[in-house]
């Protein structure tokens, strides 16, 4: 319940993020802009050799990160996504599904802030605006629950 | 407002002058630049999610789809009047896949073709188009997998097959594709994939491990052919994605975008080992390195035995087809060399993508005897592109027919290229 009330907060914060993100209020004490700006970073660092510097994904191999499903809809996929990833180890290789031939890596490794911050950079780039993401949401998701990495 | 009314009109008309040059410009060979003498016809178009071609004796040409259409996962496209258009188009075959080869066995003529996890054939009977033989399986039971999972193939001119079983990763790590994480050693993957696997003529409905393994340490090889000249199998190995993202500390993204080579093979025997996922080959040292998850850092050349490449390619320009040239069509020049249709780079980000053109190496008898040169380009149909997405076509699929001519296929849109010399040598 609190996470959707946080989801929520946040959607109807990335409404008019674009005209008053300066003067936005703190996501879990971290500030939309200051969020953004770190997302947009790790993407580089992290997403941009698959899903490309536009978010246009590889045909075959790797989505687009525009107009897709899990993107435009609820954060939640994303995240559940991102920290497990699709393909867990060497040993599991299991085929994606759909149409794509890449596994997708599990980012568990980086911090809740780091995960919110590269989800909330994608859905408020290249044409999406479906809001940004709070740490505490990537933290819910964690399969102890436990903070991760903070 | 007559003016403003005016002004429109005219820029419009400006536009679609404009517009008008573009496309002229566009439709000269199909929308592609060849050499001097060189012109092409769009043979098809729109044929689907192309990959690989084979041409019949009879000049017939089969384009195997990545996903059905029309009922079929192949199509089938004939030209009756001999003007380089097919005029005839058939879809068929309840299959989907890469690999595709047309091959005589027992006095009958079968297309084969091969899907992620088998090879199938169908027999054709006379000149029919399309084949009316029942599906045959050939060879089932290659692993499934997400990555590289196509299974591409060749024969000898025994009538053994060799197909090429991809690794299912990028450089065997513990961890896929994450920062830092070790690679296995010895990599379980080298067991199964990521090698060529030969079989025996004459053989229906075996296995893998009925197979053998004809060369290993190739992380995966699309562009995968016999020369019928020397009835020797080369290949062109995808390198290895992702050196900076992995690995930041020894690789910029300046670096990732030029390394590692993508490698042209000829392997003579089944000692042969490219020494994947261990190394990688650095072109500009023109020394194989060891790779960062086996405790590579950039400098540091591998003491392994493992082979070189007879030639060096870009990185990331993604080898999917390999033809050698074996007939008298084009000049003399081109008689033996090898075709290779680059599908174009992803992982070049966040600089320009690049690729996405067919090159052609010269050779005096195995190997190459020049520098390779790019032989048909303008693909992307722009100047500069950031994501393969953006590119118009991406070449894939390449065959030489009967009279000569060469077909280069597409991915992207489905188009089939038919490339002729009209020139004077």
């Amino acid at each position: 319940m609190t996470r959707s009330i946080a989801l929520l907060a946040v959607a109807l914060l990335a409404a008019c993020s674009e005209s008053s993100a300066p003067q936005a209020a703190a996501i879990d004490d971290i500030h939309p802009s200051e969020l953004l700006a770190q997302g947009e970073a790790l993407y580089t660092q992290h997403c941009l050799a698959c899903h490309m510097v536009n978010g246009d994904g590889v045909p075959g191999m790797q989505p687009a990160l525009t107009g897709w499903a899990s993107n435009t809809g609820s954060a939640d996929a994303m995240v559940e996504l991102t920290v497990r990833g699709i393909g867990l180890s060497a040993e599991t290789m299991l085929p994606p599904s759909g149409d794509y031939s890449a596994e997708m890596p599990a980012f568990a490794y980086l911090s809740d802030t780091e995960i919110a911050a590269i989800l909330s950079y994608v859905r408020t780039s290249w044409g999406n605006n479906t809001g940004l993401v709070p740490p505490s949401a990537v933290r819910a998701a964690r399969p102890s629950a436990d903070s991760f990495g903070e | 407002m007559p003016t403003l009314r005016t002004a429109m009109l005219l820029s419009l008309a400006t536009c679609s002058i404009a517009l008008a040059n573009t496309v002229e410009e566009n439709q000269a060979n199909g929308g592609i630049t060849l050499p001097d003498g060189f012109n092409a016809t769009v043979f098809a178009d729109t044929v689907g999610r192309a990959r690989h071609i084979a041409v019949r004796p009879n000049g017939d040409l089969y384009v195997a789809l990545r996903s059905p259409q029309n009922g079929g996962g192949v199509v089938a496209l004939r030209d009756t009047d001999g003007d380089g258009v097919a005029d005839e188009r058939e879809y068929f075959a309840r299959v989907r896949g890469t690999g595709i080869k047309i091959h005589e066995a027992g006095g009958t003529e079968y297309l084969y073709f091969g899907e992620d996890t088998r090879i199938v054939r169908f027999a054709f009977e006379g000149d029919e188009l399309v084949p009316s033989g029942d599906m045959e399986v050939v060879i089932d039971g290659f692993p499934r997998q997400g990555q590289h999972a196509a299974k591409p193939f060749d024969f000898d001119d025994a009538g053994n097959i060799y197909v090429t079983v991809g690794a299912p990763s990028n450089a065997c790590q513990a961890q896929m594709r994450t920062p830092g994480s070790p690679g296995l050693r010895p990599c379980p993957q080298l067991e199964r994939a990521a090698g060529i696997w030969r079989f025996e003529h004459d053989q229906l409905g075996v296995s893998q491990a009925d197979g053998s393994r004809f060369a290993t340490g190739l992380r995966h090889c699309v562009a995968i052919a016999v020369n019928p000249i020397n009835d020797t199998l080369y290949v062109v190995q995808h390198g290895r994605d992702q050196l900076d993202s992995l690995f930041r500390e020894h690789y910029s993204p300046e670096q990732n975008a030029e390394l590692p080579a993508e490698e042209l093979h000829i392997i003579r025997d089944d000692t042969f080992d490219a020494g994947w996922p261990y190394t990688y080959y650095n072109h500009f040292e023109g020394e194989r390195m060891v790779a960062p998850e086996y405790g590579g850092d950039g400098d540091t050349v591998s003491d392994e035995d493992f082979e070189k490449p007879i030639q060096a390619f870009p990185g990331h320009w993604a080898p999917n087809g390999l033809i050698f040239y074996d007939a008298d069509a084009f000049p003399e020049r081109y008689h033996g060399g090898a075709f290779i249709a680059w599908h174009g780079s992803w992982n070049r980000g966040p600089f320009e993508q690049k690729g996405y053109n067919v090159t052609f190496t010269p050779f005096d008898g195995d190997l190459p005897s020049g520098d390779y040169e790019v032989f048909a380009d303008g693909f992307k149909g722009k100047e500069s592109i950031m994501s393969p997405r953006e590119a118009r076509y991406r070449p894939m699929g390449l065959a030489v027919a009967p009279d000569g001519a060469l077909f280069i296929s597409d991915s992207q849109r489905g188009r089939i290229w038919r490339v002729t010399h009209a020139g004077e040598e």
